[in-house]
């Protein structure tokens, strides 16, 4: 008797188990490259099968599961295509979110329907609590972000509820007004003056709205000791823009933070897994790099590639474009192309914004030309509440060009 | 011209700016741009002005200089042409080959015959320009007021709107500003240098360089000085031109836009190579990054029909690839232009041809393209039962925004056919392979080239 298949539940639930299990080894622990790809095969086969256009795109690129597929040959979907096409391996009724990237003025939202938030849900507090918090939770936090009712599909608010759920003690939600920072001042001068450590977590713009409205508000905070900052995305016309190390010195002089204890953490509205700067762990004495470069977590691949040929790596040290196999994205497509340009460095890579985006067609001026820019600008990014990948929503952004190592959705 | 200040700049009297401070031009190639700015402007304009009042060129001497430009232009081997193919190479990162070819073909605007048909076309008799003349079937006489100033917004991504521009401001002969963007800051100069050479009457009146777009210090004095600003932009550039320019001075705004070939079924039985080859010249030229490159081509036949026609057409672009390869600028723009093939790709019935290095590819696509058309030399090709549905198909969105279309069709069919692209929009309808070699007198986004940069007085006498 030939036995009967799995259905799409029990092959989906098995799957589930075992990208759980590899989570719950912990984003520490040692890479287990054969079991990693074992389960990235699986993982393709299953969505080759139930996705119908991510079928298309592999069947246009003459790639069908193998047992002997390389990772790097799984073709890899670009995120531009949530916007333009459902891509599910389940019944899109049947999600239980949806995390939407808004768009500029004419264009197509994108989204990224999830059947479950566990695989979501793990990764992320793994992550996280590797990154920015492997010392124990601060006993204080601070999110500077619309509180997650007013932005139920934003994949950036779901995660900030997550590891700072609004209502929790010690924590407060606070969107920082360009003119009146006075209620993240006072959330911040009784962390100062009870001695206890915060943890501010926020986008990039809304961090210069807060030093900028500190500035003027007078003396410089002086956060505890063993406080910390994460901040991702960029500015998106929201607030002026700052490159990244000047962010960084504001936040320092401004609140007290040391260098070190600010990380940028890399996510995106089409990837279920983040990426984080390893500065606040090495400057807590943990085991790890003191750079800025980005690594990815054990259920993560991320490959610097080729823009024209997404399957060729790159050369150690020389700049492409992001692809990443993530396999927290089992409902959805596993191997995502981003737009996000980075350079290789070792095992990580280093973001360095958006690539140029398609060309405005005919004769014309983009803005960016118009006001004195090169004819080539760095990056087009879309709209939303980060950086150079295609947003998440929730923050009402508008476009602009993004910092150079931020991160977004 | 040596001094790397004037290669970004043509003012008419030289030593105006020689002394003027530097300023970088954004951009890897190295240039500067003088720096001219305040009460320098009005100065500028004041000097501009008067020239053109006290020795105003007569429309035969701009003719007969343009005409002496085309010609040098025409030549591959005149010292001009190879300068600007490589300074345009240089600045713009297209390859020289492509830049070649285009500056031979953009000559052709520039020869007295083009330039007299404009002026026929649009004004009549130029002398309107000078004084009333007499209205054809009429008693009536009028006379045509050019720009007390003009002020004109270059593109950086096609010098042939340059070009273009510029010869119009001189056929108008009245005193002119244009700012060259960034990307493209010495070609314009460098034709008013070789202008002057010709004959410095012609050029008199007219400057050209490089500044940063928006700073108030030159465009505050020169948009209260100009009374018509030309400017090229997508929305948001053009919103923020208007936004400066104040009543009763106007803003003759140009916006992005496409160009698509249509083929009839009895042109593609007819010779599909010739059309592919010809198609494959209307993408390739600029890299297909301006409003009369072809971006979509639309097949009358089935989609098996228009699939073989994708694969001629990626056989023939394979070819001008080899002729004119695709510059840095269209390659620097790989990672948008693979997320588009792709995100197409998985579209029902797609069937896609790409360079293995991604210069160009070529999309049949039975459902209308879902994603932003991206340059870098990447046709759709789209079947259609019948052209007239290419008017009515909601869905292709791209129909709605097409600058010109290239059609090919029987002399029985032509007619009808161009009439429905008309009246969708189209500006212009030419042959295949000839969407970049419009005429001096093409009425960009369908408004005429002087028409719109002149006001008229009638006397009913």
């Amino acid at each position: 008797v030939t036995p009967s298949p799995p259905t799409s539940a029990a092959e989906a639930a098995a799957l589930d188990g075992r990208i759980l299990a590899l989570i719950g080894r912990g984003e520490g622990a040692p890479r287990d490259d054969a079991a990693f790809a074992a389960l990235a095969r699986d993982l393709f086969a299953h969505q080759y099968a139930r996705n119908a256009p991510y079928r298309r795109l592999c069947e246009a690129d003459g790639v069908a599961p193998d047992p002997a597929l390389p990772l790097e040959r799984i073709p890899a979907c670009p995120t531009e295509a949530f916007k333009r096409h459902v891509l599910t391996t389940f019944p899109p009724d049947r999600a239980v979110v949806g995390f939407r990237s808004s768009g500029t003025t004419g264009q197509v939202p994108g989204r990224h329907l999830l059947p479950t938030l566990a695989l979501y849900h793990a990764a992320l507090r793994a992550s996280f609590d590797w990154y920015v918090q492997p010392d124990g939770r601060c006993s204080r936090t601070l999110v500077l972000f619309p509180a997650p009712e007013a932005a139920p599909d934003s994949s950036l608010g779901a995660m900030l509820a997550r590891v700072a759920p609004p209502g929790a003690p010690g924590g407060a939600w606070l969107v920082p007004d360009p003119v009146d920072v006075a209620p993240a001042h006072a959330v911040l001068a009784a962390a100062q003056a009870a001695g206890e450590p915060i943890a501010v977590l926020g986008t990039a713009f809304s961090f210069v709205h807060l030093c900028d409205g500190l500035e003027a508000l007078g003396p410089d905070v002086r956060l505890p000791r063993g406080s910390r900052v994460m901040e991702t995305g960029g500015y998106k016309g929201r607030s002026r823009e700052v490159a990244r190390d000047q962010l960084y010195a504001m936040l320092t002089r401004r609140l007290g933070v040391p260098d070190a204890m600010i990380v940028n953490e890399y996510g995106m509205t089409e990837m279920g897994s983040q990426c984080y700067d390893g500065t606040l762990r090495a400057a807590l004495g943990l085991p790890g790099r003191a750079d800025r470069v980005k690594r990815a977590p054990p259920w993560l691949r991320s490959w610097v590639v080729d823009p024209a040929d997404p399957t060729r790596e790159v050369a150690d040290g020389a700049i492409g474009i992001l692809k990443h196999l993530d396999l927290v994205n089992r409902g959805s497509v596993c191997c995502l192309l981003t737009g996000d340009r980075a350079r290789r460095a070792g095992d990580g890579f280093e973001l360095l914004g958006r690539a140029a985006g398609a060309e405005l067609r005919g004769c014309s001026l983009r803005l960016e030309q118009l006001e004195g820019g090169p004819a080539r600008i760095a990056s087009r990014r879309e709209d939303g509440g980060a950086g150079p990948q295609a947003p998440r929503s929730g923050g009402g952004q508008r476009s602009g060009p993004p910092p150079a190592g931020s991160t977004g959705r | 011209v040596t001094d790397p200040a004037l290669t970004c700049a043509f003012v008419p009297v030289a030593a105006w700016i020689a002394d003027r401070p530097r300023v970088a031009i954004p951009g890897d190639a190295g240039l500067f741009a003088p720096r001219i700015e305040g009460a320098a402007v009005f100065d500028l304009v004041a000097r501009l002005t008067g020239a053109c009042a006290a020795r105003r060129p007569t429309t035969a001497a701009v003719v007969a200089a343009l005409d002496t430009l085309a010609r040098r232009l025409a030549d591959g081997a005149h010292p001009l042409r190879r300068r600007l193919a490589a300074d345009l190479a240089a600045a713009t990162g297209a390859t020289p080959a492509l830049v070649d070819e285009e500056l031979a073909r953009c000559a052709g605007q520039l020869r007295r015959e083009s330039c007299e048909r404009l002026l026929a076309l649009e004004l009549g008799d130029p002398a309107a320009l000078d004084g009333f003349v007499a209205v054809p079937g009429t008693t009536a006489r009028r006379c045509a007021r050019a720009p007390g100033l003009l002020a004109v917004f270059l593109p950086g991504n096609v010098f042939a709107a340059g070009v273009t521009a510029l010869a119009r401001a001189l056929l108008l002969r009245c005193p002119a500003v244009l700012k060259p963007a960034a990307g493209d800051p010495a070609t314009v100069p460098a034709l008013l240098h070789e202008l002057q050479a010709i004959d410095p009457s012609v050029t008199a009146g007219v400057a050209a360089w490089w500044w940063r777009g928006g700073d108030p210090a030159v465009e505050e004095p020169l948009l209260a000085a100009a009374d018509v600003v030309v400017a090229h932009g997508d929305d948001a550039a053009l919103a923020a031109i208007h936004a400066r320019v104040h009543p009763p001075a106007r803003v003759v705004a140009y916006g992005p836009r496409v160009s698509a070939v249509l083929v009839a079924r009895e042109a593609l039985a007819a010779g599909a190579d010739a059309l592919a080859a010809a198609v494959a010249t209307d993408v390739a030229l600029y890299d297909q990054a301006g409003c009369l490159s072809a971006a979509v081509v639309a097949i009358e036949g089935t989609p098996a029909e228009a699939e073989a026609f994708g694969a001629r057409l990626a056989a023939a672009l394979a070819d001008a690839e080899a002729r004119w390869p695709a510059g840095a600028e269209a390659r620097g723009r790989a990672a948008a232009v693979t997320a588009a093939r792709r995100t197409l790709a998985m579209s029902e019935g797609t069937r896609e041809w790409a360079a293995p290095d991604g210069a160009w590819a070529v999309v049949v696509a039975p459902q209308p393209p879902d994603v932003p058309l991206p340059g870098g030399r990447v046709v759709v090709v789209r079947p259609f039962a019948d052209l007239r549905d290419v008017w009515t198909s909601a869905a292709d969105e791209w129909a709605s925004q097409l600058q010109a279309v290239a059609l090919a069709a029987s002399p029985a069919r032509a007619g009808a056919l161009a009439l429905d692209a008309a009246r969708a929009g189209v500006a212009r309808i030419c042959r295949p392979g000839e969407l970049q070699s419009p005429p001096l007198a093409w009425p960009q986004d369908g408004r005429p080239a002087l028409g719109d940069l002149v006001a008229w007085t009638w006397w009913d006498a």
